[in-house]
């Protein structure tokens, strides 16, 4: 069977295309901002390995350091620091170092993933359960 | 003796190619767009994938494609980040041939599609590896960022088909009809 040639120039598809995308991240982030409201008290759920290792409560203003001698996934200590209501990885050892180039976060149910160290925190309220 | 002078001509362009796409690959992961999001990228590795498939076909674009993401694990390591990068290049690629067949879409769609599929895929496997499906919060903004992104990596690819005379390449896989 002859492969088909790729249309060089835009067709009316990729209109439509455009066009589905759009309507379904614009859905999505709607969906997703109703189903993760919460009227609860806000706490950092700090994971490593899929486990929850600790909750912070994001009204007090702290650093925190999770130790390498802990938690031997990590590529070196991490420290996390909670600030005006919003947290963010202050320092880490990764190759990349995107999770601490990301900074703060505030929003509820948005991850802060640091993927080498198997690490990760997120806010949500304090009756949630991952 | 002229087909096998045609197969060393294949075999010197797609490893060109490849070469190149390996290089964008490492290059990219050190290029921060938007410190928010820190798997946007601008996918130029992309551009290779989508020349290949408009130069030589699919079964040239999979192949690529997959030792491409074979051979930037071996630079940068087979953790985590490699199988983020290989389970994006299977979903992307999927989606991408499978519109391909269907005849319907141009370039910016399928640059579009396999863009946006990549971020699916990415995000799928940390949900994953975490066990958590928190991580698809990241998905709209990946869908956003993946039809920016998709937009213009398909221009660029179409610039580069203008621009690169290919013509020593048989076989060529695009409608040869480029708007000046």
């Amino acid at each position: 069977m002859k492969a088909p040639k790729v249309k060089i120039n835009k067709t009316p598809w990729d209109t439509y295309t455009f066009s589905a995308l759009l309507v379904l991240a614009s859905l999505l982030l709607v969906i997703l901002n109703s189903a993760f409201k919460t009227s609860d008290p806000l706490m950092v759920f700090v994971y490593v390995e899929n486990a929850l290792i600790d909750k912070l409560d994001l009204k007090v203003e702290q650093s925190k350091t999770y130790l390498q001698s802990e938690y031997p996934s990590f590529k070196g200590d991490i420290t996390i620091e909670i600030l005006n209501e919003k947290v963010r990885v202050e320092k880490e050892t990764s190759p990349l170092k995107y999770c601490s180039i990301q900074g703060y976060v505030g929003e509820v149910a948005r991850p802060v993933i640091c993927l080498p160290n198997a690490f990760y925190l997120v806010i949500m309220g304090t009756n949630y359960e991952g | 003796m002229k087909a096998n002078k045609l197969s060393v001509r294949k075999l010197v362009s797609l490893s060109v190619l490849l070469a190149l796409g390996v290089i964008l690959n490492i290059a990219e992961n050190y290029m921060v767009f938007i410190p928010a999001i820190p798997g946007m990228k601008l996918g130029l590795a992309n551009t290779i994938g989508l020349l290949v498939l408009a130069l030589f076909g699919p079964k040239e674009f999979l192949l690529i494609g997959f030792l491409r993401v074979l051979l930037a694990g071996t630079f940068s390591g087979f953790g985590s980040g490699f199988m983020m990068a290989m389970s994006g290049f299977i979903f992307s690629s999927m989606m991408t041939l499978l519109l391909y067949h269907s005849k319907k879409l141009s370039i910016y769609g399928l640059s579009m599609m396999s863009a946006v599929f990549h971020g699916v895929g990415q995000v799928t496997m940390i949900s994953i590896l975490y066990q958590n499906v928190l991580m698809f919060n990241y998905l709209f903004i990946l869908i956003f960022s993946g039809i920016i992104m998709g937009l213009l990596i398909a221009f660029l690819s179409k610039i580069i088909l203008q621009r690169v005379r290919f013509q020593g390449l048989k076989g060529v896989n695009y409608e040869n009809n480029l708007e000046e």
